[in-house]
């Protein structure tokens, strides 16, 4: 029989915004940390895409989703050894997963990570991350919620590329609209990566930061 | 609702044909359904024939495919109720299932009993019925088999489709009861003779014959075309650690599918990384037309994308029809691989490379990790486990791919062999289908032609629906119909293409809930008038929705479907093709102020009647909405709803006495004011959507027409203007008045 208790000697945090609006591309970040005297070997797979996370979603009106990744890949397992108080970090959407818009609508949200640090462990579980989702207020960012939440624009910010010709439009339609926004300018990186655009790469690194 | 497996057998199991009952010690007196009913046992009683002389067919030649068909008994109306069932015989348990389409029998001579799919698709001599989705009634899973002396009886769990939600919305029980002889139909249109059983069946309180017809030793079949990227190969087989050899197709077997593979293109052109745009184009592209009809799946070897390893990316309608299977990444150096295989390429450890495309395949087949199954499936060596979670099995001893067991695991398996068609077919309900709590609630049984109903529909005539695609909660909505004479003569057709007559209805099924018809809130009750359709032209009208039989139609956030019936007045229907409307959650603040106005139900009340009558509150809820929303479509409806109620005074019906007085200034400026902000197309539909169906001389009306001739005064086109009734142009105030009650 395995063990029936995750490692004490890892912890998993998740960290992101109290507090968004609906229009926003709404992302977090995770991370592994190694709180104990030993070195651990942890899944380097920090991320929705390759299934060892999964966000467990509770909305305003209290019922609760797991979230995974939009699309389910086979991938050879990577590891990464953590010396004592070292982490593995990462970026995490917080926007859209298998089910949809994960934070869909005005009101209060609780996400709890959950992540397969250890084959054969239980998942670490991090403490709850509290958001407040509003809304908003301008045309402008009504319309931009508008496009943030049709089905192919989201997937494209999830999974990193466009799966369609009407997504790439619609993606390079808000890098243009929207570039003065954290929205337009995570369009312009997608595009960018997808076309293998080097240089675009770069100036769109350059423009975010 | 969880998903339940089809039941086991009871005790009395008989393996062999010879009636003994395994485990029993004997015959048993009474047997009880699993679920502790007595169904199976009636059923067991019903009609018990002598078992004549033809001796019981071994319980091994039950399992396979089958090609099942019913027919009600005593008078009824030619369909084609029929479809593939599934008995799976694993001693001691036996499990069935099936899938059930209904087709009305066309005008032609029909056999009955046709013991063949039209158009089958062919897997050499076997054969797997595969029929239209738009046919699709119903899938039956058993709770409670057995199998004695050649009689095969088992209750099932039914689940009834809805055509127009793409899902299934009611749940009952029923049984079906065969005599198992061994009989050999040798009809022409079968590829070779096959076994036939037949019996009764009672699906929804109605009396069934049922014949079955033996199509395969497998259960179900899905034909792969594979097109390979230059300079990578596809492993026509591979070995396991162990020296036994396996192929694709011989993996696919062991869950009981036929998947035999046919490599088509072996020059798809270079790309070192591909993205899933690309994937699509080259499914789009590479792959064959269809020849024949059937299941059929789309399997890519191509070269990269990032480290992972396969994927089936077909995430877009019609679902699941695509898969891929990476060549290029290579596999870890490391003790836990095999080490023939550390830092090869996967597409050169055919094992490894086998097991991916399997795994993708089963993707397409709507399995799921079982990290990630919600039915909490252990993870482990087998076919559906990513191939990290493999290796996290792997040993010094056992590296991967050898520690990797080429079969699925029991609950992939099951579903392989026993889920609806929808969920698992290519082309179906999209990917995550069937994994959770995805089925409706519980509803009277149907008969077993599911929810098909028994009308005639026109050939001649088409209807549109035509609602907004999203609205947020509490907005005002209209519904436009569009009736369109198709044919090459002309067609009777009745007026009333309004939901108060009653001869035009619209179905609405909300989020996760039962369909249901709603009309206006005002029923108009007379004689039918018609129109006569000429040949291509069309009827248009309008109406609100808002505010319906069914109190605020979309009352909850969520994914509606709607669709629209008329009933022509000629013994024909003509139906149109369902509309989704999504609801979503007011934006802003002048959105949710709207939503707040809107749900007063004093207020949605004025909104279906045009008027407020004495409610000065819901007065003054519509003056705000109308005055500080003057540009939505529910600050145009409040401005009209007041301009319908102020433009002529009201009296008390009794004492003929006014209680309310007329403000025509006032509601020519709604009017006015309402035509200024939407234009005279909108308005006007708005008008016709709020004044009540049955007042086709609405002050609102009135106003609207007084307002038009003023706007097109000096305009030459004055003639046009004065056209009524059928002949006037669509979307004419004239126009959309025509087919109001009278």
């Amino acid at each position: 029989m395995g063990p029936t208790r995750a490692s004490s000697a890892l912890r998993l945090e998740l960290a992101g915004p109290a507090s968004v609006r609906i229009c926003e591309l709404v992302r977090g970040t995770l991370r592994v940390v190694n709180v104990g005297t030993d070195p651990q070997t942890v899944s380097a797979r920090l991320n929705l895409a390759e299934g060892d996370v999964r966000l467990r979603v509770t909305g305003p009106d209290g019922s609760t989703t797991m979230a995974r990744g939009s699309r389910q890949v086979d991938a050879a397992m990577r590891t990464v050894d953590l010396q004592p108080g070292a982490a593995l970090e990462s970026g995490i959407g917080l926007f859209h997963a298998d089910g949809g818009l994960m934070l869909g609508g005005p009101g209060s949200y609780e996400v709890v990570a959950e992540y397969d640090a250890v084959p054969g462990q239980p998942p670490l579980a991090s403490a709850p991350l509290h958001i407040e989702v509003g809304a908003v207020h301008s045309a402008s960012d009504t319309e931009l919620s508008r496009l943030l939440s049709q089905r192919s624009v989201a997937r494209a910010f999830e999974l990193g590329e466009p799966e369609t010709d009407d997504a790439r439009k619609a993606i390079e339609s808000i890098a243009g609209r929207y570039a003065n926004k954290a929205e337009g300018r995570a369009a312009r990186l997608v595009v960018a990566a997808v076309d293998g655009d080097r240089q675009g790469l770069d100036d769109a690194i350059d423009a975010a930061i | 609702m969880e998903r339940r497996e089809p039941g086991d057998a009871s005790d009395a199991f008989d393996v062999d044909g010879t009636g003994t009952n395994f485990g029993a010690g004997g015959g048993a007196a009474l047997l009880y359904d699993e679920d502790g009913g007595l169904v199976l046992a009636r059923a067991r009683d019903d009609g018990r024939h002598a078992a004549a002389d033809a001796p019981a067919m071994p319980a091994r030649l039950l399992n396979g495919s089958w090609y099942l068909h019913f027919v009600p008994e005593g008078p009824h109306t030619a369909q084609a109720i029929r479809g593939p069932m599934r008995i799976e015989v694993a001693p001691p348990r036996v499990r069935i299932s099936g899938d059930v389409y209904v087709a009305r029998a066309g005008t032609g001579a029909t056999e009955v009993l046709h013991p063949f799919v039209e158009s089958a698709a062919l897997f050499g001599r076997k054969w797997y019925p595969q029929l239209p989705m738009k046919q699709y009634a119903w899938h039956f899973r058993s709770v409670g088999v057995e199998y004695i002396g050649g009689v095969l009886t088992f209750k099932f769990e039914r689940r009834v489709w809805s055509q127009m939600t793409q899902e299934f919305v009611a749940t009952d029980t029923g049984w079906m009861k065969f005599e198992c002889r061994g009989e050999i139909t040798n009809h022409a249109s079968l590829p070779e003779p096959a076994l036939t059983i037949k019996g009764k069946a009672q699906v929804g309180a109605v009396n069934y014959q049922v014949v079955a017809t033996k199509t395969s030793t497998l259960y179900r079949g899905c034909k792969v075309e594979v097109d390979v990227m230059t300079n990578r190969a596809w492993p026509l087989t591979a070995s396991t650690c162990a020296g036994a050899e396996m192929t694709f197709s011989t993996i696919y077997a062991t869950a009981g599918w036929d998947c035999p593979a046919t490599i088509s293109d072996t020059d798809i052109p270079e790309d070192a990384q591909l993205t899933t745009a690309e994937l699509h184009t080259a499914l789009a592209t590479h792959r064959s037309p269809m020849s024949t009809t059937g299941w059929r799946l789309w399997m890519l070897i191509g070269s990269a994308q990032g480290t992972t390893f396969g994927v089936m990316f077909d995430d877009q309608a019609p679902h699941r029809e695509g898969v891929v299977g990476f060549y290029d990444p290579t596999l870890p150096n490391d003790p836990l691989i095999e080490v023939s295989a550390r830092g090869q390429k996967l597409g050169d450890v055919p094992a490894a490379f086998m097991r991916t495309l399997v795994h993708e395949a089963g993707h397409a087949f709507n399995l799921f990790h079982p990290k990630h199954d919600v039915h909490t499936v252990p993870i482990g060596p087998t076919i559906m486990n990513q191939t990290g979670d493999v290796m996290g099995f792997a040993t010094a001893e056992q590296p991967y791919p050898c520690n990797a067991v080429f079969r699925f695991d029991d609950h992939s398996r099951t579903s392989l062999i026993h889920s609806p068609d929808p969920q698992v077919a290519p082309g179906g309900k999209p990917f995550g289908w069937g994994h959770g709590g995805l089925f409706g609630g519980i509803a009277e049984p149907t008969d077993a032609a599911g929810l098909m109903e028994d009308t005639a529909d026109s050939t001649v005539l088409t209807l549109e629906l035509k609602v907004p695609e999203t609205v947020f909660r509490g907005e005002f909505v209209t519904a436009t119909f569009v009736l369109k004479n198709v044919g090459d003569e002309p067609v009777l057709v009745t007026r009333a293409l309004n939901l108060s007559q009653g001869d035009l209805r619209l179905r609405v099924t909300p989020p996760a809930g039962l369909p249901q018809d709603v009309r206006d809130v005002i029923v108009a009750c007379g004689d039918r008038s018609f129109d006569r359709l000429a040949p291509g032209e069309i009827r248009e009208s309008v109406a609100q929705i808002f505010y319906t039989t069914a109190g605020r139609t979309f009352r909850q956030t969520g994914r509606y479907y709607v669709s629209a019936e008329l009933d022509t007045g000629t013994n024909r229907i003509v139906r149109s093709a369902p509309a989704e409307l999504v609801v979503r959650a007011p934006a802003n603040e002048a959105e949710q102020e709207i939503s707040r106005l809107m749900l007063d139900d004093a207020v949605a009340r004025s909104l279906a009647l045009g008027d407020f009558v004495l409610d000065t509150d819901a007065r003054a809820k519509l003056e705000a909405l109308a005055d500080r929303h003057a540009d939505t479509a529910s600050g145009a409806a409040a401005a009209l709803v007041l301009a319908n109620a102020l433009g002529k005074p009201l009296r008390d019906v009794r004492s003929r006495k006014i209680v309310r007085k007329a403000e025509v200034d006032n509601a020519r400026k709604r009017v006015a004011s309402t035509m200024k902000a939407h234009g005279e197309t909108r308005t006007v539909c708005l008008a016709v959507a709020v004044a009540a169906p049955t007042d086709a001389d609405a002050a609102v009306l009135s106003l609207a027409e007084d307002a038009l001739g003023k706007a097109t005064k000096g305009r030459a086109q004055k003639g046009a203007a004065k056209t009524a009734g059928k002949d006037a142009p669509r979307g004419t105030l004239s126009g959309l008045r025509h087919h109001m009650a009278r």
